[in-house]
C-alpha cells in the first residue's frame, strides 16, 4: 500500500467527496431548521413531549444520509475502474491484488467514515441545542445504526461493482439490501442498544467478503 | 487461501439475511392472522363467555358449558360491556340479582386497564425525563406544564423547556420537598401517565434508593409529596397509574416474584390480585370493572385464563381456554422442516420495544430439512464435479443451518481453481 496508490485514488474521487460533504452539511442545515420549527410555531413543551414520550423520530429524515454517501462514493471510485477495465490491469500489476484493493477501499472508506464523524458531531449538536442531552444521547444511539449502515453499503457496493458475474451481483444485491435492512427495521428510539454491538461483528465479515470478486476477477471467472 | 474465507464470509453475511427474511417471507406467505381469544363473565347466567375465531373472519361465541351463541344473544349475556346497544334497544335499565342498573350507574362503574410485557421499564427504551402536571384546586382542565423533571443522584431537577435550562428555584423546592419526607437519592422506579387526556393528575410514584415508595403532586404550582407505607421489601418491580374517575385504586403495582397488586385510595393498602399461573414477561392482562364483579383475564398467545372477583377481590370464578391457532399442521410443520431455526429481529411487538435478532430454533423437524438439505448438496456436487475433500466445511454450515446453508453455498458456489 504506497502512499501513491492513496493519492491517485484521492484523485479519484476529491470532487465526488466534496460534493457529497457539503450536500450533508446542506442537509444538517435543513434539519436544524426542521428541528427548530416546532419550537417556534408551537410550546417547546410539546416538542419534548413528543421526542420523549409519543416517542417521535423527528430525525428520522437523516436516515438514508450516509447510506447514500456511502454508495455514492462507491460509485465514484469503481464503476470507472470496471467500465474503462482499469481494475484488471491494476490487479495484474506486479502488487498483491488483495492489498492494492484493500488500499482502494482504505481510502473510500476514510472518506465514509469522515464525513460520517462530521455528521454525527453536527446531529449532536444541532439535537443538544433544543433538547436535553438525554434526548442527544437517545438521539445517538439511535441514529448509530444508520450511521453505521453507511459504511456497510459502501462495502457492499464495493463488492456489487467488482462483481464479474449478473447473476452473481443480483445475488449481493438482494443479500446486502436485506442486510442493511436490519439497520431499519424499527422506529423506535434506542430500540437498538442492545444489539448494535452484534451487527457490528457481523458487519466486519464485509471486510474479508470484498476479496471474493477480487479473486474472481482477477481469474477470469464469468 | 483468502479466497476462501472470503466466500464463506459472503456465505455467513447471507445465511445471516436468510435467517432473518425467508421465515417472515414464509408466514406472510402461509400463515394465518393469529386472533386472541377474549374472555368475559356474564352476570346474568354467571359463567365465562368467549369470543374467538376457529375460521379466518369468522367470529364464535359461546361459554364455558359448550353453549354457543350468536352475537346478539351475547350482548345480553354482557350487559355491562354491550349497555349502549341495549340503550339503544330499550333494555335498559337490566335487573340483575333484584337489583337495576341504568345507564349512569353502568358508566360510572366501569373502568379497565391493560399491563402487557412491553410496558416495564426493562422492555421498552424510555427517556427519564417527565412532566408534572399542574393541579390547580380552582382549574379543572388539566394543563401542560413549562418545564419537565429528571431525577439525578442528588436531587430532582426541573428543565424549562423553551430555554433548555434548568428552572433552579421549582428543583430547590421540589428536592426538599422529597428530601424533608426521607427520600434518598436517586429514584430506582418513577411511574406516572404521562399524558393530559385523564380526568385528572395523580402525579407520580417515585421509588427511591431504599426501595421506599413515594407519591409526588404538584398541587397550586407546590409540591405535595408523601411517604406511602407500602413495603420497602416487597420488591417492586413496576408500577403503572392510570386516574379513573372512580377513586378506588391509583395503578397496579408488579413484584419481582410476578405478583400483581392494585394500589387502593385506601392509604395505599396493596391489594393482591388473584392470580395463577400469570407470567408478567409473556403474557397480556387486561381487568374490566364492572358494577359487580371484577374480571381479570391474561394470556400469552396460547391459552387464556381467566378470574371473576367480586368488589373485594375474592375470587367467584375461574376459567381457562386453550387459544385455537388458524395455522395449518401442515404450514407449521413445514416450517419447522424448512427453516431449522430463524432470527427474530425483534420479539412480539406485546413483549419488548428493543430490537433482539435472537436465534430461535423450529424444534426436531429441522433435522429432516437439515439431512436433505446434505443430500442434495452431495449431488450437486457430484453433478458439478466439485472436489468434496476440498469442500469439506460447506457440509458443517449445511449441518447447522440446513436450507439457508445449501442455499449460500450453492449460488456462492466453490471455485474450481480453490
Amino acid at each position: 500500500m504506497s502512499n501513491s496508490t492513496f493519492y491517485k485514488e484521492w484523485l479519484k474521487i476529491r470532487y465526488y467527496v466534496l460534493g457529497a460533504f457539503v450536500f450533508n452539511i446542506l442537509f444538517f442545515v435543513y434539519l436544524f431548521l426542521d428541528i427548530r420549527e416546532p419550537f417556534v410555531n408551537d410550546p417547546a413543551i410539546m416538542a419534548w413531549y413528543s421526542a420523549i414520550h409519543i416517542h417521535t423520530l423527528f430525525y428520522a429524515k437523516v436516515k438514508y444520509l450516509l447510506l447514500a454517501t456511502g454508495i455514492l462514493i462507491s460509485v465514484a471510485q469503481f464503476i470507472p475502474e470496471i467500465i474503462k477495465n482499469r481494475l484488471r490491469l491494476s490487479i495484474h500489476l506486479p502488487a498483491r491484488p488483495n492489498l492494492l484493493i484493500l488500499s482502494y477501499i482504505c481510502v473510500g472508506l476514510s472518506a465514509v467514515i469522515a464525513i460520517g464523524v462530521v455528521d454525527i458531531i453536527l446531529f449532536y449538536a444541532i439535537i443538544t441545542k433544543f433538547f436535553p442531552h438525554e434526548v442527544s444521547c437517545s438521539a445517538l444511539l439511535t441514529a448509530l445504526p444508520w450511521f453505521f449502515s453507511g459504511l456497510i453499503a459502501y462495502l457492499a457496493t464495493t463488492q456489487v461493482v467488482i462483481e464479474t458475474s449478473w447473476k452473481r451481483r443480483i445475488f449481493y444485491s438482494i443479500i446486502f439490501c436485506g442486510f442493511i435492512g436490519l439497520f431499519f427495521m424499527s422506529n423506535e428510539y434506542s430500540s437498538y442498544i442492545h444489539v448494535t454491538g452484534r451487527l457490528f461483528l457481523v458487519s466486519l465479515l464485509f471486510i474479508p467478503a470484498v476479496f471474493l470478486p477480487v479473486y474472481r476477477f482477477r481469474n477470469g471467472a464469468e | 487461501m483468502v479466497a476462501r474465507l472470503s466466500r464463506y464470509a459472503v456465505i455467513i453475511i447471507s445465511i445471516y439475511v436468510m435467517s432473518v427474511y425467508m421465515p417472515h417471507f414464509y408466514w406472510k406467505a402461509f400463515g394465518a392472522f393469529q386472533w386472541g381469544t377474549l374472555l368475559f363473565y356474564s352476570p346474568t347466567h354467571k359463567n365465562f363467555v368467549y369470543k374467538e375465531i376457529k375460521i379466518a373472519h369468522r367470529f364464535q361465541y359461546g361459554d364455558e358449558t359448550g353453549k354457543t351463541y350468536n352475537r346478539k344473544d351475547v350482548e345480553e349475556l354482557l350487559p355491562f360491556l354491550y349497555w349502549k346497544n341495549l340503550d339503544k334497544m330499550g333494555k335498559l335499565p337490566i335487573t340483575i340479582d333484584g337489583k337495576a342498573y341504568d345507564e349512569d350507574i353502568i358508566k360510572k362503574s366501569r373502568q379497565s386497564f391493560e399491563l402487557i410485557p412491553r410496558m416495564f421499564p426493562d422492555k421498552h427504551p424510555q427517556i427519564q425525563f417527565y412532566p408534572l402536571f399542574g393541579t390547580k384546586r380552582d382549574v379543572a382542565l388539566l394543563k401542560f406544564p413549562k418545564e419537565m423533571f429528571r431525577i439525578t443522584g442528588n436531587r430532582i431537577e426541573f428543565v424549562t423547556a423553551s430555554t433548555n435550562t434548568i428552572d433552579e428555584h421549582l428543583s430547590e423546592m421540589f428536592t426538599n420537598a422529597l428530601i424533608n419526607n426521607g427520600f434518598v437519592f436517586p429514584a430506582k422506579l418513577i411511574a406516572g401517565k404521562t399524558t393530559c387526556m385523564k380526568p385528572f393528575d395523580e402525579g407520580y410514584f417515585i421509588v427511591d434508593s431504599k426501595n421506599s415508595v413515594f407519591h409526588l403532586k404538584r398541587v397550586d404550582n407546590r409540591p405535595v409529596c408523601i411517604k406511602t407505607p407500602i413495603p420497602e421489601n416487597i420488591g417492586i418491580r413496576n408500577i403503572r397509574i392510570s386516574e379513573n374517575n372512580r377513586r378506588e385504586f391509583y395503578g397496579t403495582l408488579l413484584t419481582d416474584s410476578g405478583k400483581l397488586y392494585l394500589i387502593s385510595y385506601d392509604n395505599y393498602r396493596l391489594i393482591p390480585l388473584p392470580l395463577k399461573n400469570y407470567d408478567p414477561d409473556t403474557m397480556d392482562l387486561k381487568m374490566l370493572v364492572d358494577p359487580i364483579y371484577r374480571t381479570i383475564t391474561y394470556s400469552d398467545g396460547n391459552t387464556i385464563y381467566a378470574v371473576v372477583t367480586d368488589n373485594h377481590y375474592k375470587p367467584i370464578a375461574q376459567y381457562h381456554r386453550d387459544i385455537p391457532s388458524l395455522n395449518g399442521k401442515l404450514v407449521e410443520t413445514a416450517y419447522s422442516v424448512l427453516f431449522p431455526f430463524s432470527i427474530q429481529p425483534e420479539p412480539d411487538v406485546k413483549l419488548s420495544r428493543y430490537m433482539s435478532f435472537n436465534v430461535v430454533t423450529n424444534g426436531w423437524f429441522g433435522l429432516i430439512g437439515i439431512v436433505a438439505s446434505i443430500l442434495l448438496y452431495i449431488a450437486y456436487m457430484r453433478i458439478k464435479k466439485y472436489d468434496v475433500k476440498a469442500n469439506l466445511f460447506d457440509f458443517v454450515i449445511i449441518l447447522f443451518t440446513g436450507l439457508y446453508g445449501l442455499l449460500a453455498t450453492v449460488i456462492i458456489k466453490p471455485e474450481h481453481w480453490d
